[in-house]
């Protein structure tokens, strides 16, 4: 994780040489390099410069992941587990209908750290298998494709390219500056409310 | 008596402190890094261990849920006190619901039970989640909408095996726990989960008597011996022979270990009418043999232009190659100069690592792919861009290395390495084994040469002969082709031959 902050040149020269600063100690306090990691990364993302997104995005998480951390407690209290969710929702009539609406109503939705966003044009034809390919997430069907409104300014919804301190704090291992094989590009955001979803897509 | 060692107290506070909570699978993959390579004291004190690992995840909010979904989505009813403490702490709904699943478990002392009811008298909980809470503890609420009847029938499924089968429930399968080694229970465990199915651990000591409704005869039975149906009945269980799936630990091997979960789910389907999904093997061509077996791997006949074509490199840096790697010479017939499928996948992952690492990749990557031979058992390769060609035998291995913090360097799944990508400047490379949605690659079907699907028809072949004599000559040639067809198999055929 080093080596990716390091390698990083969108990254002020200063970022990159505290990282490699923290080689010394990765051996032998390896959490605490993480930590100290977390901290540099969270810097950096406070002193990006965002910008409103000039394109729909989306994000794809597995319906485990969707039910672990985007569901509405009230919804999720009738199933136990994301094997009872993901039955219920599998067999309804109207998947997306029941994954929009049991979305938890928040400031922080999909919570800055976590806030990887995709082109929604360029995935939108894309079933489950697909998408998690193309995406490089590594989840498999069915998937929850969470669509932002078209217009998300108002909901003060921002952007910026992702660098590698974005994927050590997300712990995205596999994140590389050069961007999904796919060539599909990825954006980060700050916290996105829940105000800012247009739609929650079932992707089996 | 089971214990907790501080190496594993330690471990498992590692992973779950480094979980990703939001990409891939959470419960998945953090359970398969607590589970991996366990010893049998390590697998039997796991439990414990996530138990006390919770109070120093009390500022991760994120990760301290992650836990609580684990629990309960494994039933680590030895973990039930630690819950109920946190329940009591933080005082909030996704504390409180882990934590009633987990002390009503009959593997749960009752006192915990008592513990969190008296919690939950000054919770203030909406009425929908004081229902939703009570109907985890006990089968004597009754529904009153349909998700709170989905709710106690998936928590009590003996109550109504018809309405159990009707409803949009998950399969159960239940594992009883007499002399079976933790680390196979975790093992089944994780195998049946990614079938769909929700664990029903059977303790082997009961602290409490299990309430009516917790096993159904229509839930399959995995057990050391059949002895367990008469413990059950005898606690009040309404279940038969006809569920059992005996299993010997001593004869278990990844092999049988599938064809037991197979069983098991015939026996789902035939006992409730519940589907739990077969494990699909990654990479499989249409005749069913996987693309690194070790019959298949070595096979094809390649032209330098097609393999061009299918790894993205040129025909130039093809024989380049050929001349300054010995694994990468081909094969010479009648004058022409032939690669096959191994040395194919060799240069496409050279490529690849390229395109994704952007930097210079090591030319062992080449060589590794190239000698290696394919292999004998189904499994999953992975290939590193040191040139380190992985071979694993199971889903949870490679997971593992994928997941592994940084300490090895860039590694892929090797069917990754198969989708399309791009090399930059806008060109992209096909599928491997699908270059187009109508065309397919197989070493075995034409010297691996692109095809029209379903047919022995080289793409190259139609593109030589729209060349030569046009696309209406092309399809009273091949009548049954559509336009579609043809245009299609011309069109990869052209990018083949434009190759130099």
């Amino acid at each position: 994780m080093i080596d990716l902050v390091v390698s990083d040149s969108r990254l002020p020269p200063t970022v990159r040489q505290q990282a490699s600063r923290l080689r010394a100690l990765a051996e032998r306090q390896p959490d605490l390099v993480l930590e100290r990691l977390d901290e540099l990364g969270m810097a950096v993302a406070e002193r990006a410069s965002y910008q409103a997104p000039t394109e729909q995005l989306a994000k794809a998480v597995s319906i485990e992941s969707y039910w672990g951390h985007y569901v509405d407690s009230e919804v999720k209290g009738y199933f136990p587990t994301a094997e009872s969710y993901r039955a219920f929702i599998a067999q309804a009539d109207d998947p997306t209908s029941w994954l929009t609406s049991g979305r938890r109503r928040s400031r922080e939705f999909i919570p800055a750290l976590h806030a990887w966003l995709a082109p929604y044009a360029a995935v939108e034809a894309l079933g489950g298998d697909l998408l998690a390919r193309r995406l490089e997430l590594r989840s498999k069907p069915p998937l929850a494709l969470i669509v932002l409104h078209e217009n998300v300014t108002a909901q003060g919804v921002e952007v910026r390219i992702p660098v590698a301190t974005d994927a050590v704090r997300g712990r995205h291992l596999q994140w590389r500056p050069t961007g999904l094989a796919s060539g599909i590009p990825e954006f980060i955001d700050k916290d996105v409310p829940s105000e800012a979803v247009l739609i929650v897509e079932w992707r089996p | 008596m089971t214990t907790a060692t501080p190496a594993l107290n330690r471990a498992v506070l590692h992973v779950l402190g480094h979980a990703n909570v939001d990409r891939g699978m959470p419960i998945t993959d953090t359970w398969r890094a607590l589970t991996m390579d366990l010893s049998s004291q390590e697998a039997a004190g796991l439990p414990l261990s996530l138990g006390l690992a919770l109070r120093l995840l009390y500022q991760d909010p994120s990760r301290l849920e992650l836990a609580a979904d684990l629990a309960v989505t494994y039933e680590l009813y030895e973990s039930a006190p630690y819950f109920v403490e946190l329940a009591e702490q933080l005082r909030l709904p996704w504390a409180w619901l882990a934590t009633a699943v987990l002390v009503a478990h009959p593997g749960s002392e009752p006192v915990l039970r008592d513990r969190l009811e008296s919690q939950l008298k000054a919770s203030g909980l909406p009425a929908s989640l004081n229902r939703a809470l009570q109907i985890r503890l006990t089968p004597d609420v009754p529904a009153t909408n349909e998700l709170e009847e989905l709710l106690l029938l998936q928590r009590w499924p003996g109550l109504d095996k018809v309405r159990f089968q009707q409803l949009a429930t998950a399969p159960i399968v239940a594992i009883a726990e007499t002399e079976l080694p933790k680390q196979l229970l975790w093992q089944l465990a994780s195998k049946l989960r990614l079938m769909g199915a929700e664990i029903r651990r059977i303790p082997t000591e009961f602290k409490q008597s299990p309430q009516r409704g917790w096993l159904a005869e229509s839930i399959p039975i995995i057990a050391r011996s059949p002895a367990v149906v008469s413990k059950l009945r005898e606690l009040g269980q309404s279940v038969t022979g006809a569920q059992v799936v005996v299993l010997d630990p001593a004869h278990i091997s990844d092999r049988n270990l599938r064809e037991v979960v197979g069983t098991v789910a015939a026996l789902a389907l035939r006992l409730g009418g519940k589907r739990l999904e077969q494990e699909a093997p990654s990479v499989q061509l249409q005749s069913g043999v996987e693309v690194v077996d070790r019959r298949v791997y070595t096979q094809g006949t390649y032209t330098a232009p097609e393999i061009a074509y299918l790894s993205g490199g040129s025909s130039s840096r093809i024989y380049h190659w050929a001349r300054t790697i010995d694994v990468m010479e081909p094969r010479r017939i009648e004058g022409l100069y032939y690669w096959q499928f191994n040395h194919l996948v060799a240069l496409r992952a050279y490529h690849w690592f390229g395109r994704i690492t952007g930097r210079r990749i090591s030319r062992r990557v080449i060589s590794g792919l190239a000698e290696f031979a394919g292999r004998d058992q189904p499994g999953q390769v992975a290939v590193t861009a040191s040139g380190e060609v992985l071979v694993v035998q199971n889903e949870e291995e490679i997971h593992s290395i994928l997941n592994m913090q940084g300490v090895i360097p860039e590694v892929a799944r090797l069917d990754a390495t198969f989708q399309p990508f791009e090399l930059g400047g806008g060109a992209v490379v096909p599928g491997l084994l699908e270059p187009t949605p109508g065309t397919r690659v197989h070493p075995a079907v034409l010297g691996g040469t692109p095809t029209l699907k379903r047919s022995r028809i080289a793409c190259t072949t139609i593109a030589r002969l729209v060349d030569q004599r046009g696309r209406l000559v092309a399809r009273e040639v091949y009548p049954f082709l559509s336009e579609a067809q043809i245009g299609e198999a011309a069109e990869v055929g052209h990018a083949i031959l434009s190759r130099k």
